[in-house]
């Protein structure tokens, strides 16, 4: 949602403000008015009102129900109690029922990773049957719409293109390698990304650093060089010198840029994916197979920041699904000019080629050398030998990559996502990290109530509260410098990609 | 029962342009307030949208429609939303009242 409320007050007398946000509210804008109220609000599938103690639906915020139905319907509430949202008798069964055949899933597989019965799912799918408004924000989820305008507004903001696109990868990979089960894992994080984003936005108030890397529609033969020209660039922009190891890549990628970076459980083939929801990106990280090692992760996750940082929307084509079968073949096996760059951009992120040049003309076997790439900057033996034969020439045909240094505690430390830390053990692995810190700022701020952030973590508002400060703790100051980047040393002058 | 249409000639000389309920009773107190849609001469929808005088719960919408009912009218009634506290509106699949 944009800022559409973000209105001056000046046109609306003071009465009507105060009889719509409370004789307390204060500001000039109808958002600061919402963010100072002490109005809270409940929803149903049809209807806004005044929260009172026999209501059972979703809280809202003065600010959460400004944002999602706006000033007028606000209005109608303090007139009236409450204020209907629903814009058609066909909704939300027509929504739902159409997102669920977009993505070519069925009603058992749907109402089963919401948590519900065949029966319910279908009562959605009954134009003018009433379902709880908690059971209705699951399956929005889990379908990657926008639960707030759920029956507010049609197709409840779910991009429409990421629909088509993952429901086109499930037939491009095979059903066998490219589940029902992926297709939900994805799109469930596809509404990760957008949310965790929204908030950040909200956050903050400011232009995110993103917007310093614009698009690259560079892919010309041959496709790793301009790889490695985005690396150096992406390098400059960040202040980063051109030796210097990336300590933490996750680090960099959620507290400097401002990434969601969701841990997801995929099939095993899967290395990582880039997904684009709407006008916001984000990474997914498969927490099986060879990402269990961190400095694998740390080339699956680097991959992905090259397509997220310079991939243009038709490229990116809403999603990119990486294998680790193709993240292996570094540039040589690789024909995918896209795929090329962004496995150049990669490793030549991490482990930049003067360093390389350096290392090897410290000279020493290949095996040692590998071997030093590898604990210096943080990649895996399989990338390590491709970069050095690739940078320094050398010859490491024979090198066997068993038997090479595995990452040391304080690697598997500085990369770890702190999801295994997480206290309240309902909330699904996609939905700790930094999405869980932005929640709870959000509900600090009054940008979301605790009843939301509660169903965010798929838990009560009790546990909720009980486990607040310890998640703010959990990632804290590294995160408010990022929402204020002045804080941070690092240099914005770009040039033209 | 006090009843007008809600876009009535002084309910379009209001500032808000339709009659409120306490327009109707001069903001004495009633049993019940909501919106009446007349399907024919005998059969009615009903809900308790009212800002001042709805049900606050089903059981005492329940009794409005009953009462309706018993004088001999066919009524569908939009229900009571436990969710939102407070009356459905017109707009989702009503109920029979028997």
């Amino acid at each position: 949602m944009g800022r559409l409320e973000d209105t001056d007050t000046s046109q609306i007398d003071a009465k009507t403000l105060a009889m719509v946000f409370g004789e307390s509210s204060k500001g000039a804008t109808l958002e600061e008015r919402a963010q100072t109220s002490e109005n809270k609000y409940v929803r149903s599938q049809v209807q806004l009102a005044f929260l009172s103690k026999r209501a059972t639906g979703r809280v809202l915020t003065a600010f959460e129900a400004l944002s999602s139905y706006g000033y007028d319907v606000l209005k109608t509430v303090a007139e009236d109690g409450a204020c209907p949202i629903v814009t058609d008798y066909e909704e939300p069964s027509r929504t739902i029922s159409s997102r669920r055949q977009e993505l070519n899933l069925d009603v058992d597989r749907v109402a089963r990773a919401a948590g519900l019965s065949r029966g319910q799912l279908i009562k959605m799918e009954t134009a003018g049957e009433l379902s709880p408004i908690r059971d209705l924000e699951k399956v929005a989820q889990v379908l990657a719409l926008d639960e707030r305008a759920l029956c507010y507004q049609p197709k409840a903001r779910g991009d429409a293109d990421l629909g088509v696109r993952l429901r086109e990868l499930a037939k491009d990979w095979g059903v066998l390698s490219f589940s029902a089960a992926t297709v939900l894992h994805l799109s469930e994080a596809a509404w990760v990304v957008e949310r965790q984003s929204y908030l950040m936005d909200r956050l903050s108030g400011q232009d995110r650093i993103l917007d310093k890397f614009p698009p690259n529609t560079r892919y010309a033969f041959p496709a790793y060089r301009i790889g490695y020209d985005l690396a150096a660039k992406a390098r400059d922009i960040l202040g980063i010198d051109e030796i210097e190891p990336i300590e933490s890549l996750r680090s960099l990628m959620e507290e400097v840029l401002g990434i969601p970076l969701i841990q997801q459980k995929m099939d095993r083939r899967f290395a990582g994916a880039t997904i684009a929801n709407g006008k916001y990106r984000g990474v997914v990280v498969n927490e099986q197979g060879m990402n269990e090692n961190v400095w694998v992760r740390r080339m699956t996750l680097c991959h992905e920041l090259g397509h997220l940082l310079w991939d243009p929307d038709n490229k990116l084509n809403k999603i990119i699904v990486d294998s680790y079968e193709s993240l292996d073949h570094g540039l040589n096996g690789q024909r995918d000019p896209v795929e090329i760059r962004a496995n150049a951009f990669a490793i030549a992120f991490l482990a930049p080629p003067p360093a390389v040049k350096r290392i090897v003309n410290e000279g020493g076997s290949a095996q040692s050398m590998i071997a030093c790439l590898m604990q210096r900057y943080g990649i895996s033996a399989t990338a390590a030998k491709w970069h050095i034969g690739n940078i320094g020439n050398v010859d490491c045909s024979g090198v066997n990559i068993k038997g090479f240094p595995m990452p040391t505690d304080d690697w598997v430390a500085r990369e770890n996502m702190g999801v295994d830390y997480f206290p309240i053990k309902k909330t699904p692995i996609s939905r700790r990290g930094k999405f869980a810190f932005f929640v709870c700022k959000a509900v600090r701020n009054k940008i979301i109530s605790a009843d939301s952030a509660a169903m965010y973590f798929q838990t009560d508002v009790k546990s909720f509260e009980e486990y607040i400060d310890m998640i703010l703790s959990l990632y804290g100051d590294k995160i408010d410098a990022m929402m204020h980047p002045e804080l941070l040393d690092i240099s914005f002058e770009i040039g033209q990609g | 029962m006090l009843h007008a249409e809600e876009m009535c000639g002084f309910g379009k000389s209001l500032q808000s342009g339709v009659i409120k309920h306490t327009n109707l009773t001069g903001g004495a107190p009633a049993y019940s307030g909501g919106e009446m849609v007349m399907l024919d001469e005998k059969t009615m929808v009903i809900n308790g949208q009212s800002g001042r005088y709805g049900p606050r719960s089903e059981r005492e919408l329940d009794a409005a429609a009953k009462a309706f009912r018993q004088s001999g009218y066919h009524v569908w009634c939009m229900g009571y939303d436990n969710e939102a506290g407070y009356p459905l509106p017109f707009g989702v699949m009503p109920r029979w009242v028997v």
